[in-house]
C-alpha cells in the first residue's frame, strides 16, 4: 500500500516531466469482450489521474508474432493480455519481467489458485491473470433436452440427433469439435490418463492411454461419423448456429459468436468416461496481464495491471464480456450466481489441467495435430500416428536444446549486430579495392555518371527505395542465415545450417521434411502449374481471337477476373468449395464425404486447380497479344501453301509466339515456385506437411519450429540461389530465340 | 499451265458491293494485269481468284474446273503478295520449301525445286538466309522464289513492287517480265501503277468503283480507250480533257473552237451534245505564235528527254510535251495545236467515248 502511494506519487510528478503516466496495453479481445475491457479501462482513465491507460486492438493471428518482435525493438507495449502459454519462452528471451517484487499475497488470493499457477516459470510469477478459458461441453435444448453425464449417453444423444433433420432439410452432426486440434482434444487426451510430458519434462506421447484417447475419438468422427472429418472453428460456429450441430465443444469465447436469437443452447461439464468413471480433463489456460521487459515505467504498468483484474472491473468483464473471470468473488454477484453457463465454466475448472507454460510445450502443437489428422481419417492407427508425433517432437527438442547450448555457452549477445557490422566494414573494404584496382575504369564510370547526373537524379528515390526495400532485407536475410537463433538471442554457427539442410541432418532424404523432397515437390509442383497455364492460357486464346466470337469482349472481362482478385482470398474460397462435406465439388462429383487433404495426390490436385485459376489469364493475356501481332499475311501465304490448321498453328502460330511465350514461362516459373499462398491456404501443407513447397517449409521453420530464424534465413537462401541458377540458364537460352522478327 | 474465267463474279460485304459483274477470260500462259486506282476491287478480285475471299456471285473456274468452294490450297496457284509474307523465322530455304513439305513432295524433289528456283533467281548464296537479313529485293525475289517452287497452274501477284523503291521497281520489272517468258506462265498480276501494266501485260484490264472499265492489249487501251477513265488512269502524264460542245463537226469550248478531222467528222455526223475532248499531251504543239488555242504557261517540268508544261486556258489547266530543250517562263503565252486525227470525244454524261 505504501509503495503504491510513494510510487503513485513519483509517478505524477514524473509524469508532469517526462511526459508519462501512460500505459500502453495490448490485446486480442474482440466483440462483448473488446467492449467490457475498453469501459475497465475508461473506468480506470477516470479514477486516475496520474496514470492513463491507452488500449490497441491487434488481430490474433498476429498478436503474438507482433508481441515477439516488437518488444525488443522498444515499441511493444507495456503490459498485454495473452494466454499463458508463451510465458516460458518469453521469460527466457526477455520479453517479460516478473512482477514479484510487486505483488501482495492479498491480491494473489483474489485469484483460483489453478489460473496463477500457469503463470509461475522457474518460480518467478510472471502475469495476474484476467480469466480462465477451458473447453465446455455447449449443447443444443432444441436437441438435447438434458446434458449427458456420461460418455456413452453423450454418444446415444449424438446419435439420435444425426437422424433428425433442420427445418430446411439439411443433416445434423450429433457433436461437433476441433477434433484434430491438441487444444479441443486435451479433454479426451488427460480424461483417459494420458501425458503430453513426464516429470523430466520429456514428451511421452506415444503411451498407450494418449492411444486410448485417439482411439476413442477415431470412434466418434471416423466411425461413428458424428462430426464432419475437416473442421476448422468457423464450421463448428456455422453449424452450430445453423442448429446443425446437437453438441459442441468449445470455450468461452464461443458465447460470442453464437446466434442466440437462433439457438436455446445450454453449457455443461464435459462427462465423464463410462468406462473408467474419469471426467474428461480439457486444458485449462489462464489469460493474464503480462508485464513487457521494456516498460517505460514497470511501476505503473503494474499499478495498472492490478487495477484491471480487481473484483469490480473482473465483474464488469464477466457480466458485460462473459468471460470467466479468475477472481474468486466475482462468482459471488448475485448477478453471476444466476448464469448457469459461467458457472459451468466455474466448475469445469476443477476438472481441467493447466497448460504448460514451457517452451517445448510450443514444439508439441504441430506434430500432435498432424497425429490427430492421421489417425481420425484413417490414414494411420493411433498408436503410429502417436508414434510419429514422438519421433518428431523428440527431433525437434533435440534440436531445440542445441539452442540452448549455445545460450549457456554465452556466445550470443549482440552478436548478430557485430557481425552486420563486420559485414559492412568487409563490404566497405571490398568496394575500395575494387576502386582501387579498376581505378581507371571507375574513374571513367564516375565521370560518365556525373555527366549524368540529373538522369541518375530522377532514378535516384526509385534506386533508393528498391536499395531499401529489397537489397537490405535481402542482405540482412543472408547474414542471418549463419546464425543460429535461440529465445532471442543469435549465435554464429558459420555453414551449419546450410549443411544441415543440404546433408538432410535432422530428416532422412525422403523424408517429407528433408530439403530435397520439399524441393522435388516444388519442382513437380512448378512444372505442371506452368505447363497447365500455357496450355490453357494458349488455347483459350486461341478461341477467343477468332473474330466470329460476338462476346468477345464479355469473355475476355470474364476470364480476366481470376486474376483480378486477390489470390488469398480465392484461396480460401477454393478450399471451401473442396470441403469435404459442404463443398461444392463434392456434391456435383457426388462424392460427399471425400475428404481431398487426406491424400498427397488429391491435395496436390486441389492446389493445381485452384492455381491454375489463377494462373491461366496471365499466359491468356500475353498470348491473345502476341497473336495479335503475327501479320494475317502469313496465314493466307501458308493457307495457299497448302497449310492446314494444325500446321498452320505448328509451322505458324507456335514459332512466332515464342518471343512472347517464353519471358512469360520464365516468370510464371519463378511466381509459381514460390507460390505461397495457394498451397498454404488450400491444403495447408496436408496431410503431414508432404505438400508444402520450399518456401513454405521456410516459413515453417521460422515460426512453427521454435523460432528457427536463421535456419529458415538457410532456406530462403537456398531457394534464391536456385532461382538465380534458373534465371541466368533462361536468359542464356531465351537469347538464342530473340528477334525472330524483324 | 491452265486458263482462268470469271463469270460475273461479285462481292459484297454485307450491304456494300465492292466488285461487280466482273467477267473475264485469261488465256492459258497469258500475262494479265488488273490495274485500278485503290479501291476499285483489283485485289479483292485477285483474292477471290485465290480463294482467300469469298465469291458472293458468280462463277470462278480455273482450268475449266469450278472452284468456288475450292480451298486455296487445291485450286494449284501461287501467290506473291504485296509485303511478301515470308515466314520470318524460316531460312530462304525453308521458305521456298514449305508449300511443297506441305504437299508432302520426297525430299530430293523438294531440293531439286528449291535450287532451280533459287537460281533462276539469283538466290543461291542467301538459302541458308533469314527474312529479316534479307534486302527488300531479295526479299521479293524469295516469295517469287516461293511460288515458282510450286510450279501452279496460275501465279497470282498481288501489287508486289510497292514497297520496293523507285530504281528497284524497274530492275524487278524486269525480272519478272523474264520470268513470264521462262515461265510460260499463267500470271494475274493486281498494281495502281499503270507503268507496270503497259509494260508487262499482255492484257490489261482496267477497274474502278468494282467493275471492268476495259479489257484489252496495253496499246489498244492505250489508243482507243472505251472511256474517259480510261482515257485518263492510262498513259502518263495523264490526258488532258477539255469541256466542249459538239455539233456539226466542231468542237466548241472556252475560248476556242477546234474542227474535227474529216474521218472522226463522218462518224459524228449527227452527234450533238457536251462532251469532253481528250488530248495527250505529245498530240499537242507548242506554238510560239498564232493560229491555236490561247494559253498561258504556269509551271514546267524539265525531264531531260523532254519538257511537260502545264498551261491555263481559259479555266482549265493542260499539259502539253514538249521538246528538250524548252525553257519556258511563268505568264509566257503560246499557242496550242492539237494533232486533231488523235483527239478522243468522250460523252460529258456517261463518259464513254464516242470514237
Amino acid at each position: 500500500m505504501k509503495r503504491t502511494i510513494l510510487f503513485g506519487g513519483l509517478g505524477f510528478l514524473f509524469s508532469q516531466v517526462a511526459g508519462a503516466g501512460e500505459v500502453m496495453l495490448w490485446h486480442s479481445y474482440r466483440a462483448a469482450e473488446q467492449q467490457a475491457l475498453e469501459k475497465t479501462v475508461r473506468d480506470f482513465n477516470t479514477s486516475h489521474n496520474d496514470i492513463k491507460i491507452k488500449t490497441l486492438f491487434v488481430p490474433y493471428d498476429a498478436y503474438l508474432d507482433k508481441i515477439t518482435a516488437a518488444i525488443p525493438h522498444g515499441h511493444g507495449p507495456d503490459i498485454f493480455i495473452v494466454a499463458h502459454d508463451r510465458i516460458g519462452g518469453w521469460a527466457d528471451s526477455g520479453h517479460i519481467a516478473p512482477i514479484d517484487e510487486f505483488v501482495k499475497s492479498a491480491v494473489r488470493n483474489r485469484f483460483f489458485q489453478k489460473t496463477v499457477e500457469p503463470l509461475i516459470y522457474r518460480q518467478k510469477l510472471y502475469g495476474l491473470p484476467t480469466s480462465f478459458k477451458s473447453v465446455a461441453l455447449f449443447y443444443n435444448r432444441l436437441l438435447v433436452k438434458e446434458p449427458p453425464a456420461d460418455t456413452d449417453r453423450m454418444i446415444e444423444l449424438a446419435l439420435a440427433a444425426r437422424e433428425k433433420k433442420t427445418s430446411d432439410g439439411q443433416n445434423i452432426y450429433g457433436l461437433v469439435w476441433e477434433h484434430s486440434d491438441l487444444y479441443f482434444h486435451s479433454g479426451f487426451l488427460f480424461g483417459f490418463g494420458g501425458r503430453i510430458f513426464d516429470e523430466r519434462g520429456e514428451p511421452v506421447l506415444d503411451s498407450a492411454e494418449n492411444a486410448a484417447a485417439v482411439s476413442f475419438v477415431y470412434r466418434l468422427v471416423g466411425e461413428l461419423k458424428l462430426a464432419p472429418e475437416d473442421v476448422t472453428s468457423i464450421k463448428v460456429t456455422s453449424l452450430f448456429n445453423a442448429g446443425r450441430a446437437a453438441m459442441v465443444i468449445n470455450g468461452p469465447w464461443f458465447r460470442g459468436e453464437i446466434d442466440a436469437g437462433r439457438v436455446d443452447y445450454g453449457v455443461a461439464l464435459l462427462p465423464q468416461i463410462s468406462r473408467s468413471g474419469r471426467r474428461l480433463m480439457p486444458f485449462v489456460g489462464s489469460e493474464a496481464i503480462l508485464l513487457s521487459a521494456r516498460a517505460s515505467n514497470p511501476a505503473e504498468a503494474y499499478t495498472a495491471m492490478e487495477w484491471l483484474t480487481g473484483d469490480e472491473p473482473a465483474k464488469v468483464r464477466m457480466i458485460e464480456g462473459l468471460q470467466p473471470v479468475a477472481n474468486i468473488a466475482a462468482y459471488q454477484d448475485p448477478r453471476v450466481k444466476n448464469d448457469p453457463i459461467l458457472q459451468a465454466f466455474r466448475e469445469q475448472l476443477k476438472h481441467a489441467v493447466p497448460m504448460p507454460n514451457t517452451p517445448e510445450m510450443q514444439l508439441v502443437w504441430v506434430p500432435m495435430n498432424h497425429a490427430l489428422v492421421n489417425a481420425i481419417t484413417g490414414r494411420a492407427t493411433a498408436e503410429q500416428a502417436l508414434r510419429e508425433a514422438q519421433l518428431r517432437v523428440s527431433q525437434q527438442l533435440t534440436s531445440f536444446r542445441e539452442g540452448r547450448k549455445y545460450q549457456q555457452q554465452g556466445e550470443g549477445r549482440g552478436e548478430f549486430l557485430r557481425a552486420l557490422a563486420w559485414a559492412l566494414v568487409l563490404l566497405l573494404v571490398l568496394a575500395l579495392a575494387t576502386g582501387v584496382v579498376f581505378f581507371r575504369r571507375l574513374k571513367e564510370l564516375l565521370r560518365q555518371a556525373w555527366a549524368e547526373r540529373s538522369a541518375y537524379a530522377y532514378i535516384a528515390p526509385a534506386m533508393l527505395a528498391i536499395g531499401l526495400l529489397v537489397f537490405v532485407p535481402f542482405a540482412v536475410g543472408v547474414g542471418l542465415s549463419f546464425f543460429r537463433h535461440y529465445q532471442g538471442e543469435y549465435y554464429f554457427v558459420g555453414l551449419k545450417n546450410f549443411i544441415d539442410i543440404l546433408a538432410s541432418r535432422e530428416y532422412s532424404v525422403t523424408d517429407p521434411f528433408s530439403f530435397y523432397y520439399k524441393l522435388f515437390i516444388t519442382l513437380v509442383w512448378t512444372a505442371t502449374n506452368v505447363f497447365i497455364h500455357l496450355v490453357t492460357g494458349l488455347g483459350l486464346a486461341l478461341l477467343l481471337k477468332d473474330p466470329l466470337m460476338k462476346l468477345r469482349r464479355l469473355y475476355r472481362v470474364l476470364l480476366i477476373i481470376p486474376w483480378a482478385i486477390p489470390n488469398y482470398i480465392t484461396a480460401i474460397i477454393w478450399r471451401g468449395m473442396f470441403d469435404a462435406d459442404e463443398g461444392v465439388i463434392n456434391h456435383l462429383l457426388g462424392i460427399e464425404g471425400f475428404s481431398w487433404w487426406n491424400n498427397t495426390f488429391t491435395a496436390f490436385l486441389a492446389n493445381l486447380v485452384t492455381n491454375c485459376w489463377l494462373g491461366f489469364p496471365f499466359m491468356m493475356v500475353v498470348s491473345l497479344g502476341a497473336l495479335q501481332s503475327i501479320p494475317q499475311e502469313l496465314y493466307e501465304a501458308a493457307e495457299v501453301d497448302g497449310a492446314g490448321r494444325w500446321h498452320r498453328f505448328r509451322h505458324i502460330t507456335l514459332p512466332l509466339l515464342k518471343p512472347a511465350l517464353f519471358p512469360a514461362a520464365i516468370l510464371g516459373c519463378i511466381w509459381t515456385f514460390n507460390m505461397f499462398n495457394v498451397i498454404y491456404l488450400v491444403s495447408r501443407g496436408a496431410p503431414n506437411g508432404s505438400t508444402d513447397i520450399l518456401v513454405i517449409e521456410a516459413f515453417r521453420w521460422a515460426f512453427e519450429r521454435g523460432e528457427r530464424y536463421g535456419y529458415a534465413a538457410a532456406y530462403s537462401t537456398l531457394i534464391f540461389i536456385i532461382l538465380l541458377i534458373y534465371t541466368l540458364i533462361t536468359n542464356r537460352v531465351s537469347r538464342a530465340t530473340e528477334g525472330a522478327f524483324e | 499451265m491452265a486458263e482462268v474465267r470469271l463469270r460475273a463474279v461479285g462481292k459484297s460485304f454485307g450491304k456494300v458491293s465492292v466488285v461487280r459483274d466482273v467477267n473475264l477470260h485469261i488465256a492459258d500462259g497469258e500475262f494479265v494485269v488488273l490495274v485500278g486506282p485503290s479501291g476499285c476491287g483489283k485485289t479483292t478480285t485477285l483474292r477471290m481468284i485465290a480463294g482467300l475471299e469469298e465469291v458472293t456471285s458468280g462463277d470462278i473456274l480455273i482450268d475449266g474446273r469450278r472452284v468456288n468452294d475450292v480451298h486455296p490450297k487445291d485450286r494449284d496457284i501461287a501467290m506473291v503478295f504485296q509485303s511478301y509474307a515470308l515466314y520470318p523465322h524460316m531460312t530462304v530455304r525453308e521458305n521456298m520449301a514449305f508449300g511443297l513439305k506441305m504437299r508432302k513432295l520426297p525430299r530430293e524433289e523438294i531440293e531439286q525445286r528449291v535450287e532451280e528456283a533459287a537460281r533462276i533467281l539469283d538466290l543461291a548464296a542467301l538459302l541458308e538466309r533469314k527474312p529479316r537479313e534479307l534486302s527488300g529485293g531479295q526479299r521479293q525475289r524469295v516469295a517469287m522464289g516461293r511460288a515458282i517452287v510450286r510450279q501452279p497452274k496460275v501465279f497470282l501477284f498481288d501489287e508486289p513492287l510497292s514497297n520496293l523503291d523507285a530504281k528497284l521497281r524497274v530492275q524487278m520489272r524486269a525480272e519478272i517480265a523474264r520470268l513470264h517468258q521462262r515461265l510460260s506462265a499463267t500470271i494475274i498480276y493486281v498494281t495502281h501503277d499503270q507503268v507496270e501494266a503497259m509494260t508487262l501485260a499482255d492484257r490489261i484490264v482496267v477497274m474502278e468503283a468494282g467493275q471492268v472499265q476495259q479489257v484489252g492489249r496495253p496499246l489498244e487501251v492505250f489508243e482507243h480507250p472505251a472511256n474517259r477513265f480510261v482515257a485518263g488512269f492510262i498513259g502518263s502524264p495523264s490526258m488532258n480533257f477539255l469541256p466542249c460542245l459538239l455539233e456539226q463537226g466542231k468542237v466548241r469550248g472556252d475560248g476556242f473552237v477546234l474542227e474535227l478531222c474529216s474521218e472522226h467528222k463522218e462518224k459524228l455526223a449527227n452527234h450533238s451534245g457536251r462532251v469532253f475532248l481528250g488530248l495527250r499531251p505529245n498530240h499537242i504543239e507548242l506554238k510560239a505564235s498564232a493560229p491555236g488555242i490561247e494559253a498561258q504557261a504556269e509551271v514546267s517540268e524539265p525531264m531531260g528527254t523532254e519538257t511537260y508544261v502545264h498551261l491555263r486556258v481559259g479555266e482549265q489547266l493542260v499539259t502539253v510535251r514538249a521538246d528538250s530543250p524548252l525553257v519556258v517562263k511563268a505568264g509566257e503565252k503560246f499557242w496550242l495545236q492539237p494533232d486533231m486525227t488523235r483527239a478522243h470525244l468522250f460523252d460529258a454524261e456517261s463518259g464513254k467515248a464516242l470514237l
